[in-house]
């Protein structure tokens, strides 16, 4: 990063429901940069479950780095949501097209069974939240983050099929610095504000946290992230 | 980088019924919840989902499948993959780049939607929004999703409930309309007439609804807009179509001449590459044959 990094609030505000858990500020960026950013015809990383996870770090993001428990962790904080007005279901669903019957082969018309095998018809359900905005506290460079997020149309699950769409972005300078931990209010202690490596680094009076076997950086879907962490509660 | 957005303007023309339960025997549309000054207010809408189904698959899998000169010749797969995106069928994934390219080559429709190879998922590129009613409730987010050069002043914004009415048909019992054609004595004295009912968005109602596009080509682009002309001349959303509901009247907002350029070109790549589409078509989908004694 040329610039000086900037403490920021990053806030996107939604106008369609929102399926699924919102993503970590890190995860979403790299995917944006996956996706956005070609070298040639094809994108620069390619990040799949049938490769090794990308070396961590590898992906440029306009996020400050640093070092605990010996990986590398984005300076964010899990998404923030304000209060959920409205938390229904909706269904995705599928069956075979059987009024385009008259396109198969003489010898393909025949049964199907739709109660298994992959001709099954399905209705899942699908939790969706109702929220106004999401917000993440950050440290990195406000211009960079800018120009990534507007090529970020729509957040958390289903996005081709409406779900998560994003109005706008928000990138504000002077946020607390509460990127990883913040100060309770009360006094109480130190509270965890994203998932990070279990280790000794972390501070004593640490609250609001569950140790969990899971991943503190991106693809946090992918095995070879999987550790031993804390994460928020 | 770009994100292309398509916003269209929809007009029911018909009761549209896009429902998403029953209460009894009643079908119920589906309603959202907004904020609003007095609370949460439930408010119809049209999912992403159907309107990515029934304003581009369909359509434009369809006319594929005819251009290509597939209809009559296809199996569950191939018919499944080009109306429903596919399944993973066989048990080993594969990664093949070359395969992958030939196909966002041969298939702009198919690059647009992504789908699933006998063998491996593809993403796609298009992302279809929910239909937004034109209602009081709604009005916010209304003027924030249209373009800038586009405006609401002046438009009046009627409350959500006024756009719901209801509707009820009745099946007639052919053993009393044509009681001739059966045999004598064959006719019961018990009837078995059938009243169903519904709710349904009234006609007049109006929906802004649309699709984002990532990084598309013009060919990509033309294939979208093929589609959606398609629809429009002849497609429905919701149910009950049989019975007239669920017609539309749209218009693509924005005046873009290269909209009619891209869909010639699409409609001049299809026809040039329509034999090799079909062969690579045919390739991709060859059904192994088990293993004897395995």
């Amino acid at each position: 990063m040329t610039e000086s990094p900037d403490s920021l609030k990053v806030t996107a505000y939604l106008v369609s429901p929102l399926a699924g858990p919102a993503p970590i500020l890190d995860s979403l960026l790299e995917w944006a940069m996956c996706v956005h950013v070609h070298g040639g015809n094809e994108t620069r990383w390619k990040v799949d479950r049938r490769f090794p996870a990308p070396d961590i770090a590898t992906i440029p993001i306009p996020l400050v780095r640093e070092r605990i428990g010996g990986w590398s962790v984005a300076c964010c904080s899990s998404p923030i949501l304000p209060a959920i007005y409205a938390s229904t279901v909706e269904h995705i669903t599928k069956r075979i097209a059987v009024e385009h019957s008259d396109l198969l082969a003489p010898e393909e018309r025949r049964q199907v069974n739709t109660t298994g095998f992959w001709t099954k018809s399905y209705r899942l359900p699908l939790d969706v939240r109702r929220v106004e905005k999401v917000v993440w506290f950050a440290r990195g460079n406000r211009k960079g983050l800018v120009d990534l997020l507007k090529q970020v149309h729509a957040i958390g699950q289903r996005p081709a099929k409406g779900y998560g769409r994003v109005l706008r972005w928000e990138v504000d300078k002077g946020a607390p610095d509460a990127w990883w931990f913040a100060e309770d209010d009360a006094g109480a202690g130190t509270v965890l504000m994203r998932p990070l490596p279990k280790c000794a680094e972390l501070p004593r009076d640490l609250i609001g946290f569950r140790e969990y076997y899971g991943a503190c950086c991106p693809p946090y879907w992918h095995p070879d992230r999987y550790g031993d962490i804390v994460e928020p509660v | 980088m770009s994100i292309t957005n398509v916003y269209c303007y929809s007009e029911a023309l018909s009761p549209i019924t896009h429902m998403s339960r029953s209460e009894g025997n009643e079908s119920l549309i589906a309603v959202e919840p907004v904020k609003t000054e007095d609370g949460i207010a439930w408010v119809p809408y049209l999912s992403g989902n159907a309107l990515r189904h029934r304003c581009v698959r369909m359509p434009g899998g369809r006319y594929l499948v005819e251009r290509l000169r597939l209809a009559g010749k296809l199996s569950l797969e191939q018919l499944n993959f080009f109306f429903h995106g596919g399944n993973l069928t066989e048990s080993t994934g594969r990664e093949n780049t070359a395969r992958i390219v030939e196909m966002y080559r041969l298939f702009p429709f198919l690059r647009l939607l992504g789908g699933c190879l006998p063998d491996q998922v593809l993403s796609g590129s298009l992302h279809a929004w929910r239909g937004t009613l034109f209602c009081r409730e709604n009005a916010t987010v209304i003027k924030a999703l249209l373009p800038e050069e586009w405006t609401t002043d002046g438009v009046r914004f009627h409350p959500a409930q006024s756009f719901i009415s209801a509707y009820q048909y009745t099946r007639s019992d052919a053993e009393k309309t044509t009681p001739d054609l059966l045999p004598k004595g064959a006719v019961k004295t018990q009837s078995n007439l059938m009243i169903f009912s519904g709710q349904a968005v009234m006609r007049g109602a109006a929906f802004l609804h649309g699709f984002a596009v990532l990084h598309p080509s013009p060919l990509e682009l033309g294939a979208l807009l093929h589609s959606l002309l398609l629809w429009a001349a002849h497609g429905t959303i919701g149910g009950q179509a049989a019975r007239g509901h669920g017609k539309l009247k749209t218009y693509l907002l924005g005046d873009d001449p290269a909209r009619a350029d891209a869909v010639l070109a699409y409609l001049d790549h299809v026809e040039a590459n329509a034999d090799q589409a079909r062969e690579w078509f045919q390739d991709t989908f060859v059904r192994k044959t088990p293993k004897k004694g395995a």
